[in-house]
């Protein structure tokens, strides 16, 4: 039996495992450093979204700031309903001005509130205007 | 030879019997004794003959030490078969050549090669050109085989230290991993923090549609005589029911800017229609 060959043969095996080793912990790092990178950018958007359209306590006060003033001028828009049942939130408006209607409306589409429902019916009178929102 | 009655005896006088190679190095000296008070004075050369062994035996030489066939076999207990007939034996410390139809012991051993035995004294044995060759050509080989060894451990080493030391980055990097979580509060896996935002991104992207459906819609350009009845939002479709005789008209404007849209007749009104998907 030739002890060199077998040697060597033998040490031939151990590099290549010891090769094997040391690339499976370079893609196992690569897959960690891939993770981490996931992690921090979701992390960021859910931050992001979290405190846009999943932020209660805007929602609410953003309708409650909305509809503080309506009601106290004439022709000024009038709040028939305000109602919040757990986290849904039911507000009726009867706006007479169509530019106060304009203005009423851009503001609810420009804010983050989480639209349900929004029905708008125009009559002789005016714009009734119902929203739910998610808050 | 007279005077000499003992194997220590005859070690005493073997420089003496082979004094031209007693002061050469590259020489060893062995003396053994036979059957009949032969004593045999070999002179070795130590180099050749363990390349020549190597070969056929694979022994490295390293590790070869110089013994003639008398100590190896001087103190057989069972007989070794050298041929068909005749067996190698160990009589009174002598090896002595024994057919084996004498024996009463059966013998266990196979020699093969190792000692050629000719009229009952022992004889050195001889290898062919092709084994002598193969030897000399081993020990070039050796140096080289070295080196190649040495490559391998160096490398593997060098392997072993790079995995481990990945390993360790990768456990930091997890450690990270859960930091970042606890910091913006996702949940521990990775397939809930895939849920937990893509539902985040899906209620994003359904409200930014209806903002943009409505936009679209209230901003219709209105001949006079026309107007805007209703407007129905849900998370799945916005509507705009218009009184107007421009239907075609609308409805290409409105497919211009939200892409799919859909229309039909309510009487004197028209109501088009946007999904939310």
């Amino acid at each position: 039996m030739n002890f060199r060959v077998d040697k060597n043969i033998l040490l031939a095996l151990l590099a290549a495992g010891a090769f094997i080793f040391a690339f499976a912990s370079e893609l196992f790092l690569e897959s960690k450093n891939e993770t981490l990178l996931k992690t921090n950018t979701q992390g960021i958007e859910y931050k992001i979204l979290k405190e846009s359209w999943l932020n209660k306590e805007y929602s609410k006060n953003y309708i409650d700031t909305l509809t503080a003033q309506m009601g106290k001028g004439y022709f000024s828009a009038v709040v028939t309903k305000k109602e919040l049942k757990g986290d849904i939130y039911t507000v009726g408006l009867m706006i007479l001005n169509s530019d106060e209607f304009d203005a009423i409306i851009r503001q609810i589409l420009n804010s983050n509130l989480k639209i349900n429902k929004l029905d708008i019916v125009s009559n002789d009178v005016g714009y009734l205007v119902d929203l739910e929102v998610t808050l | 030879m007279p005077g000499v009655k003992s194997l220590f005896r005859a070690q005493k006088i073997s420089n003496a019997i082979l004094e031209e190679f007693a002061g050469d190095e590259s020489y060893a000296i062995k003396t053994s004794k036979g059957g009949d008070g032969v004593y045999f004075f070999i002179a070795i050369d130590a180099a050749y003959t363990t390349k020549k062994l190597f070969s056929t035996l694979g022994v490295d030489v390293q590790n070869f030490e110089f013994t003639t066939a008398q100590e190896f076999f001087g103190e057989l207990e069972t007989p070794i078969l050298i041929s068909e007939n005749y067996a190698i034996v160990s009589i009174e410390g002598v090896i002595e050549k024994v057919p084996t139809a004498y024996l009463s012991q059966t013998p266990t051993d196979n020699l093969n090669g190792f000692v050629l035995s000719n009229n009952g004294s022992f004889t050195t044995f001889g290898l062919n050109d092709k084994n002598a060759k193969k030897v000399e050509s081993q020990a070039d080989d050796s140096v080289a085989s070295k080196v190649v060894a040495a490559s391998l451990v160096a490398l593997s080493l060098a392997w072993l230290v790079e995995g481990v030391v990945n390993l360790k980055r990768a456990s930091g990097v997890g450690a990270k991993v859960a930091e970042l979580r606890e910091e913006y509060k996702l949940p521990q896996t990775t397939l809930e923090i895939d849920n937990v935002v893509s539902k985040a991104k899906s209620v994003e992207d359904k409200q930014n549609q209806i903002r943009k459906a409505l936009k679209a819609l209230n901003n219709l350009p209105l001949n006079e005589g026309e107007s805007v009845e209703a407007i129905k939002i849900s998370i799945s479709e916005v509507a705009i029911s218009i009184k107007t005789g421009r239907e075609e008209q609308i409805l290409a404007s409105l497919k211009k800017q939200l892409g799919s849209v859909s229309s039909a007749k309510e009487g004197d009104k028209i109501s088009f229609r946007v999904a939310i998907k």
